[in-house]
C-alpha cells in the first residue's frame, strides 16, 4: 500500500521574544509524518521539540511567531475521499481553532495530575469536543464517552462518568487524557512527553495502549520525549533534536543500531541499562546553547569531543548516510573528506549486544 | 453529607460556644472595668444615683451581676438601655441597627466583589496592558485608602459639589440615601477581591488543564467561561467571608458620617455613654457573626470545591 503524507514540515523557523531579545527557538526542522506511523523527536529540555508540536497544534506562547516554514497538513475529504492540503502556518487563528485543533489533530500532555479541569467531570471534559465542534447530541456523545473510556481500559466506565479528577490515580488520569484526545476522531495524536509523570509500572501500560488505538484508528502518533527507552519500544522514525535543529534522523533501527552524530552516541551512552561495565553512568558534558545569541557554526561543537574545526565556523548540512533513503545526519564528520571517527568503544559493546538480543528475540 | 461532616460541624459549634463565652466573660467585666459609670454626665445627687443604680443593679458586686447577665442572655433578655433609649430593651434596639447595618454590608458586598472580580478578571486576561495597570491602580487605591476617607470624599463630590445625592440617611427613603455610603463602603470590597481575582485567574490561566482545554479547540470564551472562571472564582469565596461579616455589622466610622443609624453608630453611642447592655450586645453580635460566617465560609467551600467535598457529591 501507498504510504500517505499527513504532515509535511519544511524549513520551520520559530522564535520568541524575551526581554527585547530574540530567541531562535526553532531553526529549519524539517520532517514528514505518514498514516498509521510514528515519529519520535527526542532532545533535551529546550531543544524545541515542545515548540515545534505548539506550533503544529497552533498554540504558541503569545510571544512566539513563525518566522518562516511551513506545516503542511492533509487530509482526506469525509464524502469525496479527495485530499485536501492546508498550510497551517498560513490558517487564522479562528481557523486552527475551530478546524484543527482537537478536532483534526489532538495533544496527549506530560502531568495528568494537573491537565484535567479540577472542577468538571471526567464525562464532562470527554464529551466537551465532541458537543462543541460536531454538536453531537448529549445522549450520543454520552454513550461514546462511555466507550471512550472502556478502549481506554478504564473499568466501571459508567461510573467514573460522574467522578472528578481528584478521585482517579495518576494512571487512569492519562487514560482520561487520552479519552479526551480522541474524543474527536483525530487523524493525528501528538504525545507530549506521555509517560513522563507516571510510575514505571504504568508507563509501559499507557505506551500499549496508545499503541493498540494507534492501530486500530489508524492514526499517526508524534512522540515528544528525552526517553530513548520510549522511542525504542513506539517509534518507526525518529528524529533527534538539538538547539532547535534536527542533527539525525532515521528509522528506528538506524538510529539506534547505526548512530552516526556524536549528539546521538551521547544519548544512547547516557542511557542507563542493567549491565553496563561502568560504575558511572556516562553525561553528555556541559549543556546546550544560549539560543539568544547567533549560532556559529555546529552548535553542538563546544559540547562535542569529536568536533572538528570547520564546526567552530559553519553549520553542517543534512548530509545523506550512503546507502540509506532515510538516514540523514547534520555533522561535518559525514562530509566525505572528513576524518573517519568511529563511535565511542563502550557504544560500540552495547550497541552489538542490543543487536544480537534483538535478533534472538526474533 | 455524611456523619464526619455532622461530626465536624458539630466540634466547630462546640468550641464556637467556648469561644463566645470567653468573649462574653472579657466583655463584661471590660466594660465594667471602664471609668465613669452610665448616669456620669445627669446631674444626680449621690441619693438618686444610688436609687437608679439599684433600679438597674448596679449596686451589686460585678459577679453577681455577672451571673444575673448570664441568666438572662440565655432566656433572650439582653438588658435595656442606661441613657441612650431609656429604658428601651437592647435586643430590639440592636435588632433594628442591625437590619440596617446587615443590609448595607450584604449590598455593598455583593457590589464590590460582581465590580471587583470584574475587574480581576478582566486585569488577568490583559496583563501587562493598560487595563490591568487601571485595574490595579483602583485596587491600590482601593486598599490604601480607609473608606471613611473614600466617603467624606464621595460625599464632597456627589452631595455637596454635584448635588445628586443625599449626604445623610433619610428613613422616608432609606434605598436613595444610601447609594452613597453603599459605594464608600463598597470600595475596600472592590479592591481586595480584583487583587485577589486577579491572582488567581493568572495562575488558572497559566495550569495545564488550560492548555488542555486549548488544545480540545475551544474558542477564547468558552475557555474563559467554562474552564477558567470557576476554578479562579472558587478561592476567591474563602476573602469574602471576613469581609462580609465587617461590612455587615458596620463600619463605624462611615456610619457615623453618614448619619446611618446601624450597628456602627449604636455602638459607638453606647460606649461614649458607658450604656453597656448595648456594648455587650452589639459586641456580642460581632463575634457571633464572625464565628457562624466562618463556619458556612468552610462549609459552603466544600460544597462548591469538589476536591475538598466532603463524602460523596452530587
Amino acid at each position: 500500500m501507498e504510504r500517505q503524507k499527513i504532515l509535511e514540515i519544511n524549513d520551520l523557523n520559530i522564535s520568541f521574544k524575551t526581554e527585547g531579545k530574540k530567541l531562535k527557538a526553532i531553526r529549519g526542522v524539517n520532517f514528514d509524518l505518514y498514516k498509521g506511523e510514528t515519529i519520535a523527536i527526542v532532545g533535551e529540555s529546550g531543544s524545541g521539540k515542545s515548540v515545534t508540536t505548539k506550533a503544529i497544534m497552533g498554540i504558541l506562547a503569545k510571544n512566539g511567531t513563525i518566522d518562516s516554514g511551513e506545516i503542511m497538513y492533509t487530509w482526506n475529504d469525509e464524502k469525496t475521499g479527495e485530499p485536501h492540503t492546508v498550510d497551517i502556518t498560513k490558517l487564522t487563528e479562528k481557523q486552527i481553532q475551530s478546524e484543527i485543533r482537537g478536532r483534526k489533530i489532538a495533544m496527549v500532555f506530560q502531568d495528568p495530575m494537573t491537565s484535567l479541569d479540577p472542577t468538571m467531570t471526567i464525562g464532562k471534559q470527554i464529551m466537551e469536543p465532541m458537543i462543541y465542534h460536531y454538536h453531537t447530541p448529549k445522549e450520543e456523545a454520552w454513550k461514546k464517552a462511555v466507550q471512550l473510556l472502556d478502549e481506554v481500559g478504564i473499568v466501571d466506565p459508567e461510573a467514573r462518568m460522574k467522578e472528578y479528577p481528584h478521585q482517579l490515580s495518576g494512571g487512569m488520569r492519562q487514560r482520561v487524557v487520552i479519552a479526551i484526545a480522541l474524543s474527536c476522531d483525530p487523524y493525528v495524536l501528538i504525545c507530549d512527553e506521555p509517560t513522563t509523570a507516571l510510575d514505571v509500572t504504568i508507563q509501559a501500560k499507557i505506551l500499549e495502549l496508545i499503541q493498540d488505538i494507534q492501530k486500530r484508528k489508524g492514526i499517526s502518533v508524534i512522540y515528544i520525549t528525552h526517553d530513548l527507552g520510549v522511542v525504542a519500544k513506539v517509534a518507526d522514525f525518529v528524529n533527534v533534536m538539538y538547539a532547535g535543529k534536527i542533527i539525525e534522523k532515521g528509522t528506528i533501527d538506524e538510529i539506534f543500531y547505526d548512530p552516526r552524530h556524536p549528539y546521538t552516541w551521547g544519548l544512547l551512552s547516557a542511557m542507563p541499562d542493567l549491565d553496563t561495565d561502568d560504575d558511572e553512568l556516562y553525561t553528555i558534558p556541559g549543556s546546550p546553547p544560549n539560543l539568544t545569541h547567533e549560532v556559529q557554526g555546529d552548535a553542538f561543537a563546544p559540547r562535542n569531543a569529536y568536533a572538528l574545526n570547520i564546526d567552530k565556523r559553519l553549520e553542517p548540512p543534512m548530509f545523506s548516510v550512503p546507502g540509506s533513503k532515510t538516514h540523514k545526519v547534520a555533522s561535518w564528520l559525514m562530509h566525505p573528506n572528513a576524518p573517519k571517527i568511529d563511535m565511542p568503544a563502550s557504544l560500540r559493546k552495547r550497541i552489538d549486544k542490543m543487536k544480537k538480543e534483538g535478533a534472538a528475540h526474533e | 453529607m455524611d456523619k464526619s461532616m455532622l461530626k465536624y460541624i458539630g466540634k466547630r459549634l462546640l468550641i464556637s460556644l467556648v469561644t463566645l463565652f470567653v468573649i462574653l466573660t472579657v466583655l463584661f467585666l471590660m466594660t465594667r472595668l471602664m471609668p465613669g459609670s452610665p448616669f456620669n454626665s445627669e446631674k444626680l445627687s449621690k441619693a438618686q444615683l444610688a436609687v437608679v443604680e439599684a433600679k438597674y443593679g448596679l449596686d451589686k458586686p460585678v459577679f453577681v451581676q455577672y451571673l444575673t447577665y448570664l441568666k438572662n442572655m440565655i432566656t433572650g433578655d439582653f438588658g435595656v438601655s442606661y441613657v441612650l433609649y431609656k429604658d428601651q430593651n437592647v435586643s430590639s434596639l440592636v435588632f433594628d441597627a442591625a437590619k440596617i447595618s446587615f443590609a448595607y454590608g450584604i449590598c455593598a458586598t455583593a457590589l464590590g466583589t460582581v465590580v471587583g472580580m470584574l475587574l480581576g478578571v478582566i486585569a488577568a486576561l490583559n496583563r501587562n496592558t493598560i487595563w490591568d495597570t487601571i485595574a490595579t491602580i483602583i485596587s491600590v487605591l482601593g486598599v490604601s485608602i480607609p473608606s471613611f476617607v473614600f466617603a467624606l470624599l464621595m460625599l464632597m463630590l456627589f452631595g455637596v459639589k454635584l448635588r445628586v445625592l443625599p449626604t445623610m440617611y433619610d428613613e422616608m427613603d432609606p434605598v436613595y440615601s444610601s447609594i452613597l455610603p453603599v459605594i464608600a463602603l463598597n470600595l475596600s470590597v472592590v479592591a481586595n477581591v480584583a487583587r485577589f481575582t486577579r491572582t488567581e485567574m493568572i495562575s488558572v490561566l497559566g495550569s495545564e488543564y488550560m492548555t488542555l482545554a486549548e488544545a480540545k479547540g475551544l474558542d477564547r470564551r468558552t475557555l474563559i467561561f467554562r474552564h477558567a472562571l470557576r476554578n479562579a472564582l472558587i478561592p476567591v469565596i474563602t476573602v469574602l467571608g471576613p469581609i462580609l461579616v465587617n461590612l455587615m455589622t458596620g463600619t463605624l466610622v462611615v456610619e457615623q458620617i453618614c448619619s446611618v443609624p446601624g450597628l456602627g453608630k449604636l455602638l459607638i453611642n453606647s460606649i461614649r455613654s458607658n450604656d453597656y447592655n448595648i456594648i455587650m450586645a452589639c459586641s456580642f453580635l460581632y463575634a457571633f457573626m464572625y464565628i457562624i460566617m466562618m463556619l458556612i465560609i468552610d462549609i459552603s467551600y466544600g460544597l462548591i470545591d469538589p476536591r475538598i467535598r466532603i463524602g460523596k457529591g452530587d
